[in-house]
């Protein structure tokens, strides 16, 4: 297990790395299958219409999606892997393993929809309207198949299922969730091409035309604003009872004095997107002529907030695993952390230079096993530090609540022996400022 | 006003028949469609008085839900309630926290625009001088409200705060009582602040803000002097019904977002129980808003010849504070150009001063 290295983010920590990027990545990559979509629709009426006007506005339109996604798109794709490689290597390693032939199929129509989107955009009047419309279809085809593909490994990790015990690649990937995921996914993909195409549509010169394609913009927001609680609905009751559980205290304690972050959270994703929705109602469904470009960039914006903060409780949710009730997030499989004492951390990982801890290396030691074991959620000082949720613990305690980590039902079990326990503990002890205790007292 | 009722006026086509055989309505909305805001590259300022408005509205009501949890006489404990057994009290509390403090902000932020684009003249004169008499009231609000927690912090800021009126020569000292109800802070000085805040302070910011908005309505938005010297075709106006109230509608929505982001993200803290008797904690401080009046304080001598040095800063603010509130009268229609450019940089120089200030005060 734990054979890698780690990656030092200090302050901002390893998740903030992988949770900028990835925030980006989702709006955009979900606004590229989207966007396909509403090419393929607004090009078919436009050409049904022989309306002129419009078609231009989508060739410079498809312009710019075809710069966002295939650029931005695609190298904040590539920042993901870099970073969740770093972060959690083993993680990624099972990923790889179990999906390895789809995340083959996902790198070929990854490609394929660049190629197309090119294309498509290269060819406008060049080719036959007809083919061009085809055109449109197939990058949409293909840009929902990559959501068809990722959707099975992302939900994966939360809800694996039978593969459990079977084992069996289609059971991970037809997971429980898969289904009502796509489903919750694809009417987000139609709300954030509204989105776009509101602040797109905004910057139209001619009056006439800016209008009406706001108020048509506007129209694919709505289909989602009334089904995504219901499809968010199907969603939960497929994830598993203990995280179920979890959600739902979050929603009822919602009232109550709760203030846990996933209570938080879910509170700020309702009041964002119904904003959302009224102010995309109000302004360019009800009143395009005035709607300003502004105001168009100020709801996509909460549009990103409501994306990074629905990201971050999908996130939160399968805490403290990778996979859920499969790997734990410091890397250690669950059925080896059944007997978490008997493992050695020196022994196992080749990465620290130590091979024995001696009154001396302690300290050092420890900032090692800190580094393999907490750093892909903990920073010493930064976030998540040890100064902010240990503070005014002594060694002692420290200790013997490392051994009992698993209680918080957020935290994996700590993977290492006795000895291995006591260097961390010295070693958060120091940060934290705590009293010297016996150990290090007969060692100054 | 000639004009008779008519039933039928198309204005009000959108009414009921109900209402408008009793009600003359169609004027109100006839008013409305001629009003208009002028369109230019300073128009985004416009916003701040709407959006200070909307956060006063904010106030009150998350002000009326507190009042039926709070109570006086146990105060700390029943804001702790509010926090942690109340449904929705700690979303409440923070609401109102942070949206009083934002409401001091956009008030400075609000009179600084109209400032610098000199709309306190002529014929607007009284516009500004009700517009300053909200942000001082806005301060007492931020005053009075701070002590009702009852936590450490707000004890002992509001002492040093009652304690700096004592220096007043000949009412100082019985204004300070008065606040106080007596020579020390308790629980009596609970309930005064109490009825203040949710009493006087309302009833008095209702009618001056009722006036501000009346004054607003029947003269119009003020035109910069650049808008104005422009020729008439090249001037673009919007309608402010709907287009600009359905804009001031968007950034309420998005003030409220914002608002909605801080009272979730960093809920508003509530201290230990205030003990008059513990040693004042290190370094109190006043709300930001008096950081910098506070910092300057500090900066004069003990003694300036035959009076105190807190006497003499405070009359300098007096002073400020009422050549601030005269400047429609001093920057007049016709006044020289001198006085015009010597208004400016006197906001210039107000603004850098308290923006300097209360950084300092803040990292000292």
């Amino acid at each position: 297990m734990l054979e890698f290295p780690v990656w030092n983010v200090r302050a901002a920590g390893g998740g903030w790395v992988i949770g900028v990027i990835a925030i980006f990545h989702v709006f955009v990559a979900q606004f590229a299958i989207g966007s396909g979509l509403y090419l393929a629709i607004t090009e078919t009426l436009a050409v049904r219409r022989n309306d002129q006007p419009v078609l231009a506005f989508l060739r410079s339109y498809s312009n710019f999606i075809m710069l966002l996604t295939t650029v931005f798109g695609a190298l904040s794709g590539v920042g993901i892997w870099f970073a969740i490689g770093n972060v959690n290597p083993t993680g990624v390693s099972a990923l790889i393993h179990n999906f390895m032939f789809f995340w083959a199929i996902e790198w070929v129509v990854f490609l394929v929809e660049i190629s197309i989107a090119f294309f498509y955009y290269y060819s406008w009047g060049k080719v036959s309207q007809r083919f061009h419309l085809q055109l449109a279809w197939l990058y949409y085809g293909i840009a929902f198949l990559s959501l068809v593909v990722i959707n099975g490994i992302l939900t994966f990790m939360l809800t694996p299922g039978d593969w459990i015990h079977t084992r069996n690649i289609w059971d991970a990937f037809f997971n429980p969730s898969y289904v009502p995921s796509v489903i919750v996914r694809t009417a987000i993909t139609c709300s954030l091409a509204g989105l776009f195409s509101i602040v797109v549509c905004a910057r139209i010169k001619e009056e006439g035309l800016r209008v009406r394609m706001l108020h048509y913009s506007a129209k694919w927001l709505m289909p989602s604003f009334f089904l995504l609680p219901v499809f968010l609905y199907w969603y939960f009751t497929t994830l598993p009872p203990a995280v179920a559980t979890l959600v739902q205290n979050g929603i009822a304690n919602i009232g109550a004095g709760n203030l846990s972050v996933l209570t938080r959270l879910l509170l700020l994703i309702m009041l964002l997107s119904v904003t959302i929705y009224v102010v995309s109602l109000l302004g360019p469904f009800f009143n395009p002529r005035s709607f300003s470009f502004g105001f168009g960039l100020a709801i996509l914006a909460l549009g990103l907030v409501v994306t990074g903060a629905t990201e971050s409780v999908r996130e939160m949710l399968r805490k403290p695993y990778v996979i859920y009730d499969y790997l734990y997030v410091n890397g250690a499989l669950k059925t080896v952390a059944a007997d978490s004492s008997r493992y050695g951390i020196l022994r196992q990982n080749k990465w620290i230079p130590e091979r024995s801890i001696t009154d001396e290396n302690r300290l050092v030691v420890g900032e090692q096993i800190f580094r393999v074991q907490c750093l892909s959620c903990h920073t010493p000082t930064g976030y998540r530090s040890m100064t902010d949720l240990a503070q005014g613990w002594d060694r002692e305690f420290i200790y013997n609540r490392i051994a009992s980590l698993q209680a918080t039902n957020l935290m994996p079990p700590f993977m290492g022996d006795d000895d291995e326990r006591r260097a961390l503990a010295e070693y958060i002890g120091d940060v934290v400022g705590a009293p010297p205790s016996s150990l290090t007292a007969a060692n100054q | 006003m000639s004009h008779t009722h008519d039933p039928n006026d198309p204005n009000t086509a959108f009414l009921p028949e109900a209402v408008r055989r009793r009600y003359d309505l169609g004027w109100i909305i006839e008013f409305f469609k001629h009003k208009q805001v002028p369109v230019h590259r300073h128009s985004v300022w416009y916003y701040t008085g709407g959006i200070a408005l909307f956060l006063f509205i904010v106030q009150i009501v998350t002000g009326v839900l507190l009042m039926v949890h709070y109570n006086p006489g146990q105060a700390h404990a029943s804001v702790q309630a509010i926090m942690s057994q109340v449904d929705f009290g700690w979303l409440i509390r923070s609401t109102h926290s942070w949206s009083a403090n934002l409401m001091v902000l956009v008030a400075f932020i609000h009179m600084f625009s109209c400032f610098f684009m000199k709309s306190y003249k002529y014929p607007r004169e009284m516009t500004w001088i009700t517009g300053f008499v909200l942000l001082a009231l806005c301060m007492a609000f931020g005053f009075s409200g701070y002590l009702l927690p009852w936590d450490q912090l707000a004890f002992f800021a509001t002492q040093i705060g009652v304690k700096s009126s004592e220096v007043m020569p000949v009412f100082g000292g019985f204004m300070a009582d008065m606040m106080r109800g007596g020579k020390e802070l308790g629980v009596q000085t609970i309930e005064r602040f109490y009825a203040l805040h949710v009493w006087v302070l309302p009833l008095m910011f209702f009618g001056v803000l009722g006036l501000h908005v009346f004054f607003i309505q029947i003269q119009g938005l003020h035109e910069p002097d650049f808008f104005e010297k422009q020729p008439p075709e090249k001037k673009r106006y919007m309608r402010f019904f709907p287009d600009f109230a359905i804009k001031d509608v968007y950034v309420w929505l998005l003030v409220m977002n914002f608002l909605g982001l801080l009272a979730v993200m960093f809920p508003w803290e509530l201290g230990e129980e205030a003990d008059p008797l513990a040693p004042a904690p290190a370094d109190i401080k006043p709300e930001w808003y008096f950081l910098a009046m506070f910092q300057l304080l500090k900066l004069f001598p003990a003694e300036v010849g035959p009076v105190t040095g807190e006497l003499l800063g405070m009359s300098l603010f007096g002073l400020v504070g009422l050549l601030w509130a005269l400047v429609p009268f001093i920057d007049s229609e016709h006044a020289p150009a001198w006085r015009s450019r010597g208004a400016f940089y006197f906001g210039i120089a107000l603004l850098a001063g308290m923006i300097v200030f209360t950084i300092w005060g803040y990292y000292s």
